[in-house]
């Protein structure tokens, strides 16, 4: 089954090339909002493996809507978009529980291999709490 | 000066180290220049490398590129009037004027044009987006250029938008609310979207305006069976064309004509979601930039609607359109409120239906008497029903074609169906459709061919093939075939005259961030420099494969490398990759090619960033040439070289060179400077006579026959040769029996400071010898592979961005080369004699 990934971003053109990128050759299924505020609703209604968020957006921005996404699963890898120069906040996002922070600008490549380690970090947390529970 | 006044300024220290202190002064400079030089090279690379197409940027990263680039070259250039005594002011007017250039691209305000306040359909194309506002550009490009049946209709241009807010005062209130929020408080940023929402809709649509919507509409209504309700759609300056707005801003259908005025006003007013609102500051536009133009047409009582995509989102390969359609109005269509009909229809045979789907659909929207949409129960023998039939699906497939081949880009159009059974379009923006997926990369070696070469530095990814052609010197370019991969020694900005026809560049030597480099990246020039010996791996003529992606030069003609060379850059539509590349513009390029010609490479020629940058380094090299000439006979503290050599050296240090106590001689060993001591060890590499081998004297009654070759070299007391040292830089001026010469040189471990420059100044003998001399003297510099020219007997030549080693052992050789011919001054006695002695240096010191 592909790995569904939700990005979230609110300017329109990062969006779309986002999806674009993520996409391309890679297998996963990608979902885009540019509405923060739709980002619960989406969790709930159906399956993630990944979030990719930007850190700065009108109405929620991406530290608030870290905790939005663990609430409704804790197991939720998170990769927060920082632009540059704001090291400080990335630092607080990982406090907060995202897997990894990205600056812009990016290397394609650097947010693809981000998102693949991320995703095997959570397979290996799930493997991780089956052996537990045996 | 004369020896006295020498002698009694060292007894009475009269100006101690003042000279000195000037010249350590202008070292520094010079240092600062090359530091400023390798930012500003640096920066320039990283900003072309974000165009490559690889990398997602943001506004912001262009703003801190664009303002550290600045700081760079200002201190780039105050740096080279450090240097030459403020005689560069023009390079600084240069660089204040090309900075404005380059803010003005970036804060490139859209103003909106005057215009009337109302144009009709008939009277618009795609270019008027400022004038009417994306959608309506649209709709009457489709409408008058490609011919397609979109109802008579008019905009409401953007020039009435400003029109509005000047009647209203609101464009200073706007500016003033807006000042209202920072990025960093969304509760502000409610409030005044809230605020300027109030504040249009309170405001009055201004007369001029209102009578000339009414009599557009009047004008609309004449050529309509009945007064007709209209659709009013928003058409903002940016909408549907490049910027996306993902549907922020209102429509209203079945408008009634009493309305206008006020939906007018609710659609400006969704301007100002704080949606929009964010975008904007978020991107660096202006509000003044907000502009907003309104779409008005005649309602289609719609039978049937819905949107036709010229291709199939999930297969943009296959040749077929898609079409949604509900009964109806359109919104149902897109909304997911209930299941449209789906047909997937071929383009060959037009209008084949591949793929269809039927759900029941149980309800349909429907113009409300009383204006606005209702939804009502479709009735129960059309619920199961097609939308459409074999004839409108040709039709329609028939629009994707004709637009797609207009607009060369695949569309997303909204379509309604009247009750007559005529098809409308009411809509056609671009579709945006996912990538085509790309096959695997090719392995990075493709071990089936032969590699020749598999090492370097990629200055500018991607592939290239054809012949080989060798560029030994510049004068090479003027035959360069087009299409050929240019294969040289070492890297020269004078290439770009050939680059627009250049498959592919392969040097030897080179930095990615020096200046050929920035120019190959500009001209998407497959690129790989510092391979260390392609001139001598590879044959002129032959056709190689060059892989810069990975750093592969094969033999032949590689198909399916070459395949790969149009990548699909899917960032280049967007607005800040265009602001990007238009910086870039600015500062990339470079106009000062030909140092030589002092006509073009000059202050008031700088066009960009690169020309100042490439001006202040060629003339700091000068004014660093120049130091020994004007200043060193007035140095106050200077030490003699104790070198036990026939050979007067007196020292200039500017810092740090000497290791020694008080004493008024060092060492040759005590001297830490990386380019001296590269070039002593070739000065006495080769034995020398122990007594002063001729005397000056004896010497110059050989040859020097009257007053003024007396005073070109055959003073005693100017028998003399001076170094000034750094510990990376040499400016020695030897002097040496006949010869006079400099040789000048930086060498670090940063490539792209490195340079070495050897000017031969001749010196007093027959002009036969002297002749000689210099052709002797050229033909082995020609050897070390140095750029040179030759006027008469003076000579200068330069090598410049090879490895500290490489510059090391040039320089070495250099040292050989002035001991060698000094020696031969007595024997140089025919032109054959002339030729065996360059076979015999090369042979002995060169090789090959």
């Amino acid at each position: 089954m592909p790995e569904r990934i939700l990005v979230v971003d609110d300017e329109p053109n990062m969006l779309r090339l986002l999806k674009t990128i993520l996409m391309d050759k890679t297998g996963y299924e990608v979902t885009t909002t540019n509405n923060p505020l739709e980002v619960s609703k989406l969790l709930q209604d159906s399956h993630y493996d990944l979030v990719v968020t930007d850190l700065k957006m009108p109405l929620v921005d991406g530290i608030d809507l870290i905790g939005i996404v663990k609430n409704i699963d804790v197991t939720m890898p998170i990769i927060v978009i920082t632009a540059y120069g704001t090291i400080e906040t990335a630092e607080e996002a990982i406090q907060k529980g995202a897997y990894d922070f990205i600056t812009k600008p990016f290397r394609k490549e650097t947010i693809l291999i981000t998102i693949k380690r991320a995703l095997e970090w959570k397979r290996m947390q799930g493997e991780l709490a089956a052996l537990k529970k045996q | 000066m004369t020896t006295l006044k020498r002698a009694w300024q060292r007894l009475t220290k009269a100006t101690p180290g003042k000279t000195q202190a000037e010249l350590a002064e202008k070292y520094t400079h010079f240092q600062a220049l090359l530091s400023a030089n390798n930012q500003v090279l640096t920066l320039m690379a990283d900003m072309e490398e974000k165009l490559s197409g690889d990398y997602l940027f943001d506004l912001q990263y262009i703003r801190a590129a664009v303002s550290q680039l600045h700081q760079e070259t200002a201190k780039l250039v105050d740096a080279l009037n450090g240097l030459g005594g403020n005689r560069y002011q023009g390079l600084s007017e240069a660089l204040a004027r090309i900075s404005r250039e380059v803010e003005a691209v970036l804060t490139h305000r859209r103003e909106i044009p005057v215009a009337p306040l109302v144009i009709d359909f008939e009277a618009i194309n795609a270019t008027m987006g400022d004038v009417v506002g994306g959608k309506n550009a649209n709709l009457g490009e489709v409408k008058n250029r490609v011919g397609l049946p979109v109802p008579a209709g008019f905009a409401i241009s953007t020039h009435a938008y400003k029109v509005f807010l000047d009647h209203n005062h609101l464009a200073a209130r706007l500016t003033e609310l807006l000042g209202h929020w920072r990025l960093d408080d969304l509760d502000s940023l409610a409030r005044v979207s809230e605020d300027l929402k109030q504040m249009i809709l309170a405001a009055q649509v201004p007369p001029e305006l209102e009578a000339a919507i009414t009599e557009a509409y009047e004008r609309l209504a004449a050529r309509e069976p009945r007064r007709p309700r209209v659709a009013m759609r928003s058409s903002a300056v940016g909408e549907d064309l490049t910027l996306t707005f993902a549907g922020q801003y209102a429509t209203y259908l079945n408008v009634a004509p009493e309305s206008l005025s006020s939906r007018y006003k609710d659609i400006v007013a969704s301007l100002f979601t704080p949606r929009a609102l964010f975008y904007y500051k978020n991107k660096g536009f202006k509000e003044e930039e907000m502009a907003m133009g309104v779409v008005v047409m005649p309602m289609i009582q719609a039978r049937a609607s819905g949107v036709l995509f010229t291709r199939q989102p999930d297969d943009a390969g296959q040749e077929a359109a898609f079409i949604n359609a509900v009964w109806g109005l359109g919104r149902y269509a897109v909304g997911g409120v209930i299941n449209p009909d789906h047909y997937l229809v071929a383009y060959q045979p037009p209008g084949q239906v591949l793929a269809q789907t039927i759900p029941p659909k149980e309800v349909m929207l429907v113009c409300r008497p009383q204006g606005g949409e209702a939804e009502v129960p479709v009735p129960p023998e059309l619920v199961s029903a097609p939308c459409l039939d074999q004839g409108q699906i040709t039709q329609l497939v028939h629009w994707a074609a004709t637009l797609e081949a207009h607009f060369a880009k695949p569309q997303d159009v909204e379509w309604a169906l009247d009750e007559t059974g005529a098809l409308w379009l009411l809509q056609s923006r671009p579709l945006q459709l996912p990538p085509p997926k790309t096959p695997e990369p090719p392995a990075r070696t493709l071990k089936e061919h032969a590699v020749l070469i598999d090492h370097g530095t990629v200055a500018c990814r991607g592939v290239g093939a054809g012949p080989v052609f060798l560029v030994r010197r510049d004068a090479d370019l003027k035959n360069f075939p087009a299409g050929s991969v240019l294969v040289a020694r070492h890297t020269s900005t004078k290439y770009v005259t050939v680059m627009p026809q250049t498959a592919a560049i392969l040097t030897d030597a080179g930095s990615p961030t020096g200046h050929m480099a920035l120019l190959a990246r500009e001209f998407q020039v497959p690129t790989i420099l510092n391979t260390g010996n392609a001139t001598q791996i590879l044959q002129p003529g032959q056709v190689v494969t060059v892989d810069a992606n990975y750093n592969n030069v094969y033999a032949g003609l590689i198909p399916e490398l070459l395949e790969l060379r149009h990548k699909k850059n899917d960032l280049a539509d967007s607005p800040v990759f265009q602001t990007l590349k238009n910086v870039v513009q600015k500062i990339v390029p470079l106009n000062l090619i030909n140092p030589e010609d002092d006509a073009t490479f000059s202050p008031s020629h700088c066009r960009t960033i690169h020309d100042i940058v490439r001006y202040a380094h060629e003339y700091s090299m000068r004014e660093m040439f120049r130091l020994a000439e004007n200043e060193i006979d007035t140095a106050g503290e200077v030490v003699d070289l104790d070198s036990g050599l026939p050979i007067k050296v007196r020292i200039l240090d500017l810092g740090g060179v000497l290791k020694r106590g008080w004493g008024r001689k060092v060492k040759p060993e005590q001297v830490d400077s990386l380019p001296f001591q590269a070039f002593w060890k070739g000065l006495t590499a080769m034995r020398w006579a122990q007594a002063a081998p001729a005397g000056v004297k004896s010497l110059s009654s050989v040859f020097v026959k009257g007053e003024a070759e007396v005073a070109q070299g055959a003073d005693p007391w100017r028998d003399q040769s001076y170094v000034v040292l750094a510990k990376n830089y040499m400016n020695f001026s030897i002097r040496l029996g006949y010869h006079l010469s400099t040789v000048e040189a930086y060498v670090s471990d940063q490539v792209n400071d490195n340079y070495l420059t050897f000017g031969f100044r001749g010196g007093g003998s027959t002009p036969e010898r002297r002749e000689r001399r210099a052709r002797l003297i050229e033909a082995i510099i020609d050897h070390l592979h140095l750029n040179h020219r030759r006027k008469g007997e003076l000579i200068e030549a330069r090598l410049a961005k090879y490895p500290a080693e490489q510059m090391a052992q040039r320089l070495t050789l250099l040292g050989k080369l002035t001991h060698y011919t000094k020696q031969l001054d007595m024997v140089l006695f025919s032109d054959s004699i002339v030729e065996w002695y360059i076979k015999d240096f090369v042979q002995e010191h060169v090789g090959k």
